[in-house]
This record gives C-alpha cells, sequence and structure tokens, in this order.
C-alpha cells in the first residue's frame, strides 16, 4: 500500500512539476542584418549621408528607444539608419523573436512616426510633406518604416532580401 | 526489499515535493514584488493623468525630449547681488549671463530698448541645433534646453532660446513667461513691455534677426501656433512691434504687389499695411487674393541657396478700420543672395516682378469680373 502511494505520489509531483515548465519555442533564424541593411542603403542614390544604429551596438536597447518604446527582450535584431544633417530620411527594420510581437512593433514606430510628423511640422515644414509618403509595413516577424524620396526603391530592396532567404 | 523501494519513493517524494513547494513559495514572492512594483507603477500613472490638461510654465517636456525649467533662482541672485545659495552650475550660468548684460545693457535704455538689445544678441550671436531633428542625436547630453548650455555652446532648441531669453528678462527685472504650444512641440516667450504683453519667438527669428517673430500680439501669433489662453495672459498691442515702424498707407488693393516687392528689397520682411478705403469682408477678401497671387509668383522665383514665401496675414482692428498685417518667411544665405546681382539686374529684377503681378492681378481681376456678370 504504502509503496502505491509513494509511486503515486511521485507520479503527481512529476506531472505537477511538468506543468510549471514553458513550452520551448523553435528558434528562427533572422536574415542577415548588415546585408539587408547594405541593401537598402545601397537601392537608391538620393538617401543623404547616414548614420547607422543597430542590434550590435554595446548600448543597443538605448539606441532603438529613440525611435521604439518596444520591450527591448522582444526584439531579435534591429538596426535605424538616419539622415545624420537631420533631414527626414529614415529607414528602421525590426525583427521580433515572437511574431505576436509584430503588432507592438509597428505600433511602437507608428508612434514614432507620428512625433517626427510633428517635429517637422514645427521645425522644418520644408520637409514635411515627405513624412507623408513614408511606408510602414509588417512582412512576418519584421517591421520596416522607409522615409526617402525613392521609397519604392528601397522597399522592393527589402522584398528581394527576404525571398531570398 | 519491498519496503526499502517504497521507502526510496516515499523520500524521493518528499524531497521533490518540497523543491516544488521552495519553487512555488520563490515565484509568489517575485510575484509580489512584481506586483508592488505595478502597483506603484499604476500610482505614478494616476498622478501623471491628473496633471494632464492641467497648463503650468515650468516642468513642461517639450518635443517628448527637452524639458522648461525654471531660472528664477538665477535671476534673483543676479538682482540681490547674492549668489551663495547657487550650486556651481547655476554660479557659471549667472556669470555668463551678466558679462553678456555688461556687454549690451548701458545705463538709461527703456525695457523695450533692453528687449531688442538682448533679441539682437541672441539671434546674432546663438545658433539652432541640428540635433532637434537628428532621429539619434550625437550629443544628446548637450544641453541645448537650458540656458547654461545654450550660452556656453551657443547651439540651442526652442526651449533653450526661451528660457534664455526668459533668464535675461527677468535678470533685467521684465516680466516673462515661457510659453509653449498645445502639442507640447514648441516654446517661446510671452514679455510684459510698457504694461502690454507680447509673444516672442527667438528661435523663429535667430540668424537673421528681422523681428518677424518679435513682440506678436496674440491675433497674429495665433496664426501659426495655439495655446492655452486661459493659463497664459492676453496680448493685444502692437504698439511695440516692429512691424508697426514699417506701417505703409496705400488707396487701392492694385498697390499691393509693388508694395511687397518694395517691402522685400529693403529685407522688411513683416509691415502693416493701412487702406484709404473702406475695409469691409469682401474688400479684404480681394487684399488676400492679391497677397496669394503675389506669393505664387514669389515662391516660383530661382534665389540661390534660399527662398521666400508668405509666412503670415490677419487684419486686426484699428482706430480707423482695419490695418492688414503680413509677414514673408525667408531663409538663406543673404549676403550670397544679395551679391548674385547687380543692382542693375536687381532694378530689372523688381520690374519683372511687378510686371508680373500686374497681369495676374489683370488676369485674376477679369475673370472674376466675368464671372460675376453670368
Amino acid at each position: 500500500m504504502k509503496k502505491r502511494i509513494a509511486a503515486l505520489l511521485l507520479a503527481l509531483t512529476v506531472v505537477f512539476l511538468m506543468g510549471c515548465g514553458g513550452e520551448k519555442k523553435e528558434e528562427v533564424k533572422d536574415v542577415n542584418f548588415y546585408d539587408l541593411r547594405t541593401a537598402m542603403l545601397n537601392a537608391t542614390d538620393k538617401l543623404p549621408e547616414m548614420q547607422t544604429a543597430s542590434s550590435v551596438d554595446d548600448n543597443a536597447s538605448e539606441l532603438l528607444a529613440y525611435v521604439s518604446d518596444i520591450d527591448y527582450k522582444k526584439v531579435s535584431n534591429f538596426f535605424v539608419s538616419y539622415s545624420k544633417e537631420g533631414l527626414a530620411d529614415e529607414i528602421v527594420v525590426i525583427s521580433v523573436k515572437d511574431e505576436a510581437d509584430v503588432k507592438e512593433a509597428k505600433d511602437s514606430l507608428q508612434k514614432h512616426l507620428e512625433h517626427r510628423k510633428n517635429l517637422f511640422a514645427n521645425y522644418a515644414i520644408e520637409q514635411a510633406s515627405r513624412l507623408d509618403s513614408a511606408i510602414l509595413k509588417v512582412s512576418g516577424r519584421y517591421v520596416v518604416l522607409i522615409i526617402a524620396d525613392e521609397y519604392s526603391k528601397i522597399d522592393k530592396a527589402f522584398d528581394d532580401m527576404l525571398k531570398e532567404n | 526489499m519491498k519496503n526499502k523501494f517504497g521507502v526510496v519513493c516515499l523520500v524521493l517524494a518528499i524531497i521533490i515535493m518540497l523543491g516544488g513547494v521552495g519553487t512555488s513559495i520563490t515565484f509568489a514572492y517575485r510575484s509580489f514584488n512584481e506586483m508592488k512594483g505595478i502597483t506603484a507603477y499604476i500610482d505614478e500613472q494616476k498622478k501623471l493623468k491628473a496633471e494632464e490638461g492641467i497648463t503650468k510654465e515650468n516642468d513642461v517636456k517639450i518635443a517628448e525630449s527637452y524639458e522648461i525649467k525654471s531660472t528664477e533662482a538665477i535671476s534673483d541672485a543676479y538682482k540681490s547681488g547674492d549668489n551663495s545659495k547657487l550650486d556651481d552650475k547655476q554660479k557659471e550660468t549667472l556669470q555668463m549671463a551678466s558679462d553678456i548684460l555688461k556687454e549690451i545693457i548701458t545705463d538709461g535704455m527703456s525695457d523695450y530698448e533692453k528687449e531688442i538689445a538682448v533679441y539682437d544678441w541672441m539671434c546674432k550671436n546663438l545658433a539652432s541645433d541640428a540635433n532637434l531633428l537628428v532621429v539619434i542625436p550625437a550629443n544628446a547630453g548637450q544641453e541645448a534646453d537650458n540656458p547654461y548650455g545654450v550660452l556656453k555652446y551657443h547651439s540651442a532648441v526652442c526651449v533653450g532660446y526661451a528660457t534664455t531669453f526668459r533668464l535675461f528678462m527677468q535678470m533685467l527685472d521684465i516680466e516673462c513667461m515661457v510659453v509653449h504650444n498645445t502639442e507640447c512641440y514648441h516654446s517661446w516667450d510671452l514679455v510684459k513691455i510698457d504694461g502690454d504683453w507680447y509673444h516672442t519667438d527667438i528661435y523663429g527669428d535667430v540668424g537673421k534677426g528681422d523681428y518677424s517673430n518679435f513682440n506678436l500680439c496674440d491675433a497674429i501669433r495665433s496664426q501659426q501656433q495655439t495655446w492655452d489662453t486661459t493659463f497664459f495672459p492676453h496680448a493685444n498691442s502692437v504698439k511695440r512691434n516692429k512691424a508697426m515702424e514699417n506701417i505703409s498707407e496705400v488707396a487701392s488693393i492694385e498697390e499691393l504687389p509693388a508694395l511687397y516687392a518694395q517691402n522685400i528689397t529693403d529685407k522688411k520682411y513683416s509691415f502693416f499695411v493701412r487702406f484709404n478705403a473702406n475695409v469691409d469682408e469682401e474688400f479684404a477678401r480681394r487684399a488676400q487674393a492679391v497677397t496669394y497671387m503675389f506669393n505664387t509668383a514669389i515662391d516660383s522665383m530661382y534665389i540661390p541657396d534660399g527662398g521666400i514665401w508668405l509666412q503670415t496675414q490677419c487684419w486686426l482692428p484699428d482706430d480707423n478700420g482695419f490695418v492688414y498685417y503680413i509677414s514673408f518667411y525667408h531663409y538663406g544665405n543673404d549676403d550670397t543672395t544679395e551679391n548674385a546681382l547687380t543692382e542693375e539686374e536687381k532694378e530689372q529684377l523688381n520690374e519683372v516682378i511687378s510686371d508680373v503681378i500686374s497681369k495676374l492681378y489683370e488676369q485674376y481681376y477679369n475673370d472674376n469680373s466675368g464671372e460675376n456678370e453670368e
């Protein structure tokens, strides 16, 4: 009897502890972000001098916070390329670890875009209309923001890179 | 043997159970702490929510980055001559500001003259910090939003201009407030001169110093910005507005294009127009139509590295009816633009502008008359 009770207790405990464990998700590999950034920046010669911050930087989470308030733990990779001179031109790509978080990433970039629109409306009205043609889109686990004159070329470069991988 | 197996199983079960209970207690403790954090966060949000909608002058964040902070401790120290209560940074700010006032303010100046002296110094010696528009600023710690950073590095964002101008005014015992727009994306000053309040926005004039944004009344300022008029004092006077010094009288609407061209040539970008005619709604509408046509013509002109376009127009009540306020925005290197043309070429250009405008006006007038006849 004791043996049966002990075995039952052992089995129940194991089941109980198994219930506490999380489901391990399969790791999904990103496209190479350096290659992606290079392809997008080289897609047009109409971009001004650009500066880039990305997930390889030491203070990557602080840098991303300038454009997105998403929890950095949810981010797999990112890069932000922006005009050094404070023009409207900007390219941001964020990939999230879990596709369920992609909406949060998109909403954060939408907020950033509204912030930039307000800034340019107040301080550089001649640039403001350029933000009206901004592309903000989701593709799988990726969110992309493109503000540039030849935005469709940059967008195509992004799509082509994803197709190749 | 059977008993031994039972005991081993029992011991194992107890160990695992104890481990499970321990883990549960640890998780519960962590969750409790997280809950405490969440509660504190909720309280903080409730406090912020309660403060929302309450306008104040200081402790307001502009463009989500730059905070308007009081500098009264510094101006009080200047007036009392006692800087013992200031920290080192405030002392350095006081020293820099005092040196500038010593250089530009002379005995016997009126408040208005002092205001002009400060405005001129700031427009000439400061430059806009390009970092405001850069996505990730290179020198975020350079303090372009407060008098210490502005006077030290001579580079500012709007909050820096507004708080530095206010510091100077308060040091000179002239009432001054920093105003922010309803979207919290821009700030400027309200200054009281000879009993009347005026809007002055150094940011808008820096580098040019053409008084386009100097001592404006509410009616003119509200063409570009909105702010809490229930909190900030009303500015109803144009007595100390520089455009008043450029007032011209014309007999008819047809004279407007030539007047605009002449004023721009003379670098009078803001001015008033008084009409020797009865200004009614139809008259005002037609005058504005001429102004828009002039703007279209001048906007299409090629100006190397620069541009000119209509910034503000509005009608203000006057003792004799209404006066028409016009302000043209211009940018680019004036010297370069000026040197690009000889006096003869400038004269020819003026003739061309007047001719184009007259033809446009004639066209517009004929079209409009035709419509009216129909």
